[in-house]
């Protein structure tokens, strides 16, 4: 593998470590809020202005929805791109206005949410409408976030230009996989912005079609998840196998699994609108089954991932059907954090079977089983990732090793305990039938009250998670003041039987998104027509404006 | 295809899932519904969401209309036209009762600074068109022009709200009154009134009543109570207002009149 100790990641460090530490520092600022929340609305504090509640919800949604995963993404996708493809990069000018747009959207619409302009909550349904200044920001970001799918792209293009016939290294090809789903997905949210929501906030449109601004929204609002995922999946795929001691069981099952997340993860929004009434009922059967294809790459990364580590285990000197699981390093945080994620994503992603099924839905639908579900898969299986992610690369960018490795191992343990006691208790409430999106509940009322304790439970989960966010950016920190010393440069592991030749199919793109296009005028382009065709749509925008 | 063959089974296998998928859900599981259709067509027509037959026939159906506003496309671009500058101007008749600055200075008067532009015209229709009671207010709506109405209507959404910040008044029976406001009473389907006439929200035509006058409210509520009044579409108040006793209306309007706030000169 080409590098140097000193320049370990291409001197692209400084770029990678800007994205980490502003993803890390909206990160720390979100977290408390959340906490914040769980405890406002549960019966051990009493009731708060709803404003103050909403204001806090849009806050911690936007920030973890658009700008932290995306700077995680971007800045991990930096990483891979110079370590995977081993030459510098080109277009660091670009990727630094990148950074910056990224930064300054999240920025603007932030200080618009903190100014109570728009308590719109991060999914900004209309007819909600906030200040104009809100939707510019989350719009900026996702056009800074293109410049990165560009640059993504372009390297990956020039390298096979460069290579013609090899392989492309499997992180890069995830990488790019990730990218591309995510410049199509955000495209859904971005045009609803773009055509329906500022025309009507600069008093263009009388009206809004709140209808097909769902539509759109929900384009981008599963396959945002995946967008958010792939870097994990990443992580598991190419870091996971060797800082395990082994070696990745299957290249090629990884780009299978990757491809199949960038055709089937876009083309199932309408499993978020089970109950709108815009949509027929056809479509949101067919929508279901393609939902159901989505669980096939995470199954095949699972028995992928699983069959890695049994064979680090077995390198080890584990004996036995289950003896190779002890033999594993867990001392090591990427070992511990990927156990941790499996652990949860096999339950949230138990829960999101019943969330996609057209008949289980309507048991779950609106209630807190939902957002108990969203903290459980991204909060809980995806973020822990992330963690394990930075605290990989941390060393490599820096040049210091890891201060504390006790700290890292308790940190990941505290997100991984209480995410589990913040949202398992989360997902009981809903099935009481708690309602999502309210601002307080009386728990005097006998109906509620034996929500009551289980809401408890979840706040007090939530401020496990605090202590645990206060815990890694006081690790990531005394690292990065820790001496210089010597630290081996970023690898990926390689694979058991590493690909000489790949078919096509596995090294490109471009047919493929011939078929993500056509799934998507397939499974949207009737009910997108329907709604813009139907002039009886529009209703009145309800402004959010400051108290 | 271009030269790898796995494209032609992935493609094929996502067209043969896609098939299937659409056979079942626009086919076989519409046709098993409850009241489904012999006929296949209408059948797929109702699963891509096409509406079988005149879909405004229903809505048609049934008595007089409780007004003649509705919020449709037509009327959000009609209240767009307002002209405030102009409404002002005309508001000198209405200034007397109302207030010069739309905060009235007796309790039966209710006060129209900074309602929504929906508010005042749908209550300025409702008087013109006789779906509310005119004796009041008859006499001064007879001469408006539909153009007028709109201006006023934007006039008055103009005047700034003096008890958009305020707080509720320490009244004596705040405890029921501010449970009906912030929760209702949902055993008896009253929806919280908050959430439609603030602080936590305003829907399209209801009116803001923080700071509102006590008696105009209690007079108001016992009305639709009553039914006397019945300009409210799909009589969304009627139903609450006669689920409320008298004296709990006399809370509710005490605790909006105690929403508190300077009054600007």
């Amino acid at each position: 593998m080409p590098g140097s100790a000193e320049r370990p990641v291409h001197g692209s460090n400084r770029l990678v470590l800007a994205h980490f530490w502003a993803a890390f520092a909206a990160f720390a600022l979100a977290i408390p809020l959340g906490a914040w929340q769980m405890l406002a609305r549960s019966p051990m504090h009493r009731w708060v202005d709803p404003e103050h509640y909403y204001r806090a919800v849009t806050a911690h949604g936007t920030t973890f929805a658009y700008a932290f995963p995306t700077l995680i993404a971007m800045g991990f996708g930096y990483a891979v791109c110079a370590v995977a493809l081993g030459r510098p990069m080109h277009g660091m000018r670009l990727a630094w206005a990148s950074f910056w747009l990224v930064i300054a959207g999240a920025a603007i619409a932030l200080a618009t949410v903190a100014a109570g302009n728009a308590t719109v909550l991060y999914t900004f349904y209309p007819p909600l409408a906030g200040s104009a200044w809100y939707y510019i920001g989350v719009l900026v970001a996702v056009v800074g976030s293109w410049v990165w799918v560009g640059l993504m792209v372009s390297h990956f293009a020039r390298w096979k230009r460069d290579h013609p016939g090899l392989p492309v290294p499997l992180a890069m090809f995830a990488t790019v996989a990730g990218a591309l789903l995510w410049a199509w997905t955000s495209l859904g949210a971005g045009s609803e912005i773009l055509f329906l929501i500022l025309p009507n906030a600069f008093g263009w449109t009388a009206t809004i079609d709140a209808g097909l601004a769902r539509l759109l929204f929900s384009w981008t609002l599963h396959a945002i998840v995946y967008f958010w995922l792939i870097p994990a999946y990443i992580a598991f795929y190419v870091l996971l196998p060797q800082a395990a001691g082994g070696r990745l069981y299957s290249d090629k099952m990884g780009r299978v699994a990757f491809l199949l997340l960038l055709v089937f993860s876009m083309p199932i929004g309408f499993h978020h609108l089970f109950a709108d009434p815009q949509v027929g009922a056809g479509f949101k059967f067919v929508h279901t089954v393609f939902t159901g294809m989505v669980a096939v790459p995470t199954l095949l990364t699972i028995f992928t991932i699983c069959a890695s580590l049994e064979i680090a285990g077995r390198l080890r000197g584990g004996q036995g059907v289950l003896g190779w699981i002890a033999a594993l390093p867990w001392d090591r945080p990427l070992v511990l954090a990927s156990a941790f994620s499996l652990v949860m994503l096999g339950l949230g992603g138990a829960g999101g079977v019943i969330n996609m099924s057209y008949a289980l839905n309507s048991t779950v639908h609106n209630t807190q089983w939902v957002t108990g579900h969203f903290h459980l898969i991204y909060g809980g299986a995806i973020v822990i990732m992330y963690f394990a992610i930075a605290y990989e690369l941390w060393p490599r960018l820096t040049g210091r090793p890891l201060a504390a490795p006790k700290l890292v191992r308790l940190q990941l343990w505290t997100w991984f305990v209480g995410m589990l006691v913040t949202t398992l208790p989360w997902h009981l409430v809903g099935l009481m039938g708690q309602p999502r999106r309210m601002a307080y509940y009386d728990y005097t009322d006998p109906a509620l009250a034996p929500q009551a304790i289980w809401v408890s439970v979840s706040a007090v989960g939530g401020f496990v998670l605090v202590f645990s966010a206060l815990l890694l950016i006081g690790v990531l920190i005394a690292s990065h003041r820790a001496p210089a010393a010597s630290v081996s440069p970023l690898t990926f592991a390689l694979a058991v039987h590493p690909p000489r030749t790949l078919p096509r199919s596995l090294n490109s793109f471009g047919v493929w998104m011939v078929l993500v296009v056509a799934l998507t005028v397939a499974n949207y382009g009737y009910p997108v027509a329907q709604s813009l065709a139907l002039k009886t749509t529009g209703v009145a925008a309800y402004p959010v404006k400051p108290r | 295809m271009k030269g790898d063959p796995r494209f032609k089974t992935w493609f094929s296998g996502t067209v043969v899932l896609f098939i299937v998928a659409g056979v079942i859900g626009f086919v076989w599981l519409p046709s098993m519904q409850p009241g489904g259709t012999v006929d296949l067509w209408a059948t797929i027509c109702r699963a891509v969401g096409l509406p079988i037959g005149p879909a405004q026939a229903s809505m048609r159906a049934g008595a007089q209309s409780a007004s003649d506003v509705a919020w449709t496309t037509a009327t959000r671009a009609l209240m767009a036209r307002g002209n405030a500058a102009h409404g002002a101007a005309l508001a000198t008749a209405c200034n007397n009762c109302h207030g010069a600055s739309g905060v009235s200075s007796d309790a039966a008067f209710p006060n129209l600074a900074g309602q929504s532009v929906d508010a005042i015209y749908k209550q300025l229709e409702d008087y013109r068109s006789g779906k509310r009671n005119t004796e009041v207010m008859g006499v001064f709506v007879s001469p408006l022009s539909p153009q007028d109405i709109l201006d006023l209507a934007a006039h008055f959404a103009s005047l700034p709200n003096p008890f958009g910040a305020s707080a509720p008044g320490p009244a004596s029976s705040a405890a029921i009154a501010r449970n009906l406001v912030e929760v209702g009473s949902p055993m008896r389907g009253i929806a919280s009134c908050a959430t439609c006439h603030g602080p936590m929200g305003l829907v399209p035509g209801a009116p803001e009543l923080r700071g509102q006058q006590r008696a105009y409210l209690e007079q108001e509520m016992q009305a639709l109570k009553s039914g006397a009044r019945r300009n409210d579409i799909s009589e969304q108040m009627r139903n609450v207002a006669r689920q409320l006793t008298g004296e709990e209306i006399a809370m509710l309007a005490a605790y909006y009149a105690g929403f508190t706030g300077p009054i600007p000169r």
